[in-house]
C-alpha cells in the first residue's frame, strides 16, 4: 500500500555571499516576482526586518530569510511549481551574487493509523535490540532522528562530488503517531568558465531544472521508506 | 571555516545548531549559534533535543539573526492534485479565459477549459493573456487538527530578461548565423 503524506512543503537554501538589505518585498514587486497583494501582505506582517545584516518577511505562501551568508526560501501551504519560479526569479536577479551551495530541501509529515505502526517505523530503520539489552526493564529506547546520508560515490571511495542527499526520520510533532521525514538535495555550485555563467546564474539554472526532480524524489523516498518499514516481517 | 549549510537557520530546529543563549533582549536580532559545519539537513519540527546534553561535533560562529517567524504552522498542506494551466483565450465581457490544462500528477491526458477570472486574484489579474501559465491546485490543509480540502490559482512570475541574458541570446544566434554561411553552397 503506497503511503501519502499529510503534509509536504519544500525549502530553497542557498549559502554564499548577500546583501540582505536589498531583498525586500518591494524590490519583489518591483520586478514583478510577486503581486501587490503579496507585497503589502508582508509588509504588514510583524516579522518584518530589513537590515544590513538580515531581511525577513512572509507573505501567505512563502517565507524569505536572506542574512549575509544563506538566502532561505520556505514554502508555506500548498506546494506549487510557483514556489520553484520564485526562487529561480530571486537569483536571476542578482546575477553577481557569489553562491557556493545549493539545497533543494523537502519535508513531509505521515500520519500512521496506530501507535503500533508508528513504533514500527522507529523498531524497522532502528532496531532496539542492542539498546533493550544495555538498557532493559522499565527504560524505553526510541528512535529520535536517524540520517542517511548519499554520496556520489562507491562505498569507501572519495565522493566524486560534494553533491550528496541527506533524508532524515523523526517523530512527527504535528500529526499523532505520525513520522516526519526530510530531504536535503544539496549541490555544490563551482565557478566555470566553460558555462559562461555566474554561479548565481548557475544557482538559478539548477533550481529551474533540478526541483522538480528532487520533489517527485522526495515523494518516491519518503512514500517508500514509509511504505517498505511497515509491511516489513 | 566556510560554513555550507544549505539549511535554514530557524528556531525550535535541532540540526543547525541549539540556540546557547541570547545576548540582545531581542532574539530576532543576533544570537551566538552552534552549527555543525556539514549539515545540509532540512528540519522543521520542534527541536526534540534542545535540551540535550550530548555533546556534538560543533563550531561556534559568529552571532548570526534567526528567523523570528513562527513556523509550526507554516507548512500544513499537501496537494491533492496540481494542474499546470496555459491561457489559450481571454473572455473579458463574459469574464472568461479558456485554458488548456496538464496534470502534473498521475496519467491524465491534457484537456481544455473554461475557467471563470472571479477565481484568478486581483494581484494576477493583469497576468491573464494568451500564453500565460498558471498553477491549479487542489490541496489537503491540516490545521490544529481540522482538515478541509480547498483550490488555489496562481500564475507564474518570472523576471524580466536582463540585458546580459538577451545579450547572450543574440551572441548564440550570431554563432548559429555565422556557422550557417560558412556551408558550401552547391554551384
Amino acid at each position: 500500500m503506497i503511503r501519502t503524506a499529510d503534509i509536504f512543503g519544500s525549502s530553497v537554501v542557498a549559502v554564499g555571499a548577500f546583501n540582505p538589505a536589498i531583498f525586500s518585498p518591494d524590490w519583489l514587486e518591483r520586478n514583478k516576482l510577486i503581486g501587490n497583494e503579496d507585497a503589502d501582505n508582508a509588509k504588514k506582517a510583524p516579522s518584518l526586518i530589513i537590515s544590513q545584516q538580515v531581511t525577513v518577511f512572509e507573505t501567505e505562501w512563502f517565507a524569505f530569510q536572506v542574512l549575509k551568508n544563506q538566502f532561505s526560501l520556505t514554502s508555506k501551504g500548498a506546494l506549487t511549481p510557483a514556489f520553484k519560479d520564485l526562487a529561480v526569479g530571486i537569483l536571476s536577479l542578482v546575477p553577481q551574487t557569489p553562491i557556493i551551495a545549493i539545497g533543494l530541501n523537502f519535508l513531509a509529515h505521515f500520519r500512521l493509523g496506530t501507535e503500533a505502526e508508528y513504533h514500527k517505523i522507529g523498531d524497522v530503520l532502528a532496531p532496539k535490540t542492542i539498546w533493550n539489552s544495555l538498557y532493559p526493564g522499565r527504560n524505553a529506547a526510541g528512535l529520535a532522528n536517524l540520517t542517511i546520508r548519499i554520496q556520489d560515490a562507491e562505498r569507501g571511495q572519495t565522493p566524486r562530488s560534494g553533491n550528496e542527499k541527506r533524508i532524515t526520520v523523526q517523530p512527527s510533532d504535528k500529526v499523532k503517531f505520525g513520522v516526519f521525514l526530510t530531504l536535503n538535495d544539496h549541490r555544490e555550485i563551482i565557478e566555470s568558465k566553460e558555462t559562461g555563467m555566474t554561479t548565481a546564474e548557475q544557482a538559478a539554472t539548477l533550481v529551474d531544472s533540478e526541483w522538480q526532480n528532487s520533489w517527485d524524489d522526495a515523494v518516491r523516498v519518503f512514500d517508500s521508506v514509509v511504505s517498505q518499514a511497515l509491511s516489513a516481517a | 571555516m566556510i560554513n555550507l549549510s544549505t539549511m535554514p537557520i530557524t528556531p525550535n530546529h535541532s540540526p543547525f545548531g541549539e540556540r546557547a543563549f541570547d545576548f540582545q533582549s531581542n532574539s530576532a536580532l543576533a544570537e551566538v549559534a552552534f552549527r555543525e559545519d556539514s549539515s545540509t539537513a532540512f528540519v522543521d519540527k520542534a527541536n526534540y533535543d534542545e535540551t540535550s546534553t550530548i555533546p556534538k561535533n560543533k563550531e561556534v560562529v559568529p552571532p548570526s539573526p534567526q528567523l523570528i517567524i513562527d513556523r509550526s504552522e507554516d507548512i500544513d498542506a499537501t496537494v491533492i492534485q496540481l494542474w499546470e494551466g496555459r491561457v489559450l483565450e481571454v473572455d473579458i465581457q463574459n469574464e472568461l479565459m479558456q485554458v488548456l490544462l496538464t496534470a502534473k500528477i498521475g496519467q491524465i491526458p491534457e484537456h481544455t477549459a473554461e475557467i471563470e477570472l472571479q477565481w484568478v486574484s486581483e494581484q494576477d489579474r493583469d497576468l491573464v493573456a494568451p500564453g500565460a501559465v498558471f498553477y491549479l491546485t487542489l490541496y489537503k490543509q491540516t490545521r490544529r487538527g481540522s482538515i478541509k480540502n480547498s483550490q488555489e490559482l496562481r500564475f507564474r512570475r518570472r523576471p524580466a530578461w536582463t540585458k546580459q541574458q538577451v545579450q547572450k541570446i543574440y551572441a548564440d544566434a550570431d554563432l548559429i548565423l555565422a556557422k550557417m554561411q560558412s556551408r558550401a553552397t552547391a554551384e
